[in-house]
């Protein structure tokens, strides 16, 4: 035999989240008229229920940032829209900077196109560095004398990984980059002529 | 929005008269088309963080084990055999991620404890600076929810933050519809009772 307080609970929390039936939502309105009791419950579950829903809201539904703004105690900040706060978009403009400088290559060290795809054979070939001497290293300062500078080989770009990244903005308003697919580029050992592999992760 | 204007209509026209709603845009994800995943993160990252919040009860968190679950619905969307289970697959993909979150955390507060005391000093100090909600009875409350058991404080969370129905509930869940309700009056009463004892 089930607890009539057991009912009327499990009634109550059913009307809230709107699932009674025809039957269930006319037996429930006569209880709440003849039993003040079930009346106070009603109220009590249904109060802390739209106070549970706002504060969850707050925060998971909306902007997390919301939260970690600081404030002293007993200060209410008035939380202006998004549009209205141009400098929080220098976060996201810092890492989409940081990224791209993983991606991006330097030009002044060889130019080392980013692979596209996975495949077992070489994308490129990358020519030692002998036959392609550094601008600065072509020519001589004046008053030096030329031979120092012959046999100097400049670091190449090591480039151990390349990525694809994307950024989505969801409805509230976090940032998440989702990593397109993973290349890793392992530079072989010089010998005669250097050529680069790809695997792909 | 950025969209890619053949595909997206496609899919728009496909849900409007699917019996499934979503489903084509996920079909579109799993062809790598990146504005339908766009798309299908803003209309689901709600209760993917209600599911973690949810599991972890912790809202710190939330971010950072939803970054991982979205990426990696993106990179193993194409892995699902049945796309019509997508909802049920990215349920299981999100709580197995808050649950293998909640693993490392315990983890390593095992092996901070002896730095804990300081710590925890000190994060209270900065926490006193910090709005951590709109007043006192949003603090209250949100305190009385993490203290929950996981077991009736998920589908608590679901519910308020995605007001799916018990049967939706219950199906990405995979438990009867029965249990849904049994744990949300359950988490209600449990929720009156820690706000009664709260003092003040």
């Amino acid at each position: 035999m089930t607890n009539p307080n057991d009912d009327m609970e499990r009634l109550i929390s059913r009307r809230l989240d709107g699932e009674l039936t025809e039957d269930e939502d006319l037996e429930l309105d006569r209880e709440l008229l003849r039993n003040p009791q079930a009346h106070r419950l009603m109220e009590e579950v249904r109060q802390m229920n739209e106070l549970a829903g706002a504060a969850l809201s707050q925060v998971i539904g909306d902007r997390v940032t919301a939260l970690d703004t600081p404030s002293s105690p007993g200060r209410h900040e008035t939380r202006r829209p998004l549009r209205h706060r141009p400098w929080r978009w220098l976060i996201p403009g810092a890492i989409a900077a940081a990224l791209a400088a993983l991606v991006i290559p330097r030009p002044e060290l060889g130019r080392v196109e980013p692979p596209v795809a996975t495949t077992s054979e070489p994308l490129m070939s990358h020519q030692p560095l002998a036959a392609q001497p550094h601008p600065l290293m072509a020519q001589p300062q004046p008053g030096q004398p030329s031979d120092l500078f012959r046999n100097v080989h400049l670091p190449t770009t090591r480039r151990d990984a390349g990525r694809d990244i994307f950024g989505v903005v969801g409805d509230n308003g976090n940032i998440y980059w989702i990593e397109v697919d993973r290349i890793r580029t392992i530079r072989r050992p010089r010998l005669r002529s250097t050529t680069w592999e790809t695997h792909g992760m | 929005m950025r969209l890619n204007t053949w595909t997206m209509k496609t899919a728009l026209a496909e849900e409007l008269t699917s019996k499934k709603p979503d489903q084509p845009l996920f079909e579109a994800v799993c062809a790598g088309d990146r504005y339908a995943f766009e798309e299908l993160l803003r209309r689901h990252d709600r209760w993917v963080r209600a599911v973690i919040y949810g599991v972890l009860g912790d809202r710190d968190a939330v971010d950072d084990v939803a970054q991982q679950v979205w990426t990696t619905c993106w990179q193993r969307a194409k892995e699902l055999r049945d796309p019509c289970l997508w909802r049920t697959w990215l349920y299981r993909l999100t709580r197995n991620a808050a649950v293998d979150a909640g693993r490392e955390r315990t983890r390593r507060r095992r092996q901070q404890q002896a730095t804990a005391q300081v710590w925890r000093r000190q994060k209270t100090h900065a926490d006193a600076d910090r709005t951590l909600a709109r007043n006192e009875e949003y603090r209250s409350v949100l305190a009385a929810i993490e203290a929950l058991p996981a077991l009736y404080r998920e589908p608590f969370v679901l519910r308020h933050l995605s007001g799916w129905t018990y049967k939706r509930i219950a199906d990405v869940m995979d438990m009867p519809v029965d249990s849904v309700e049994t744990r949300l009056v359950r988490a209600r009463r449990l929720l009156r009772k820690s706000l009664k004892d709260q003092p003040g």
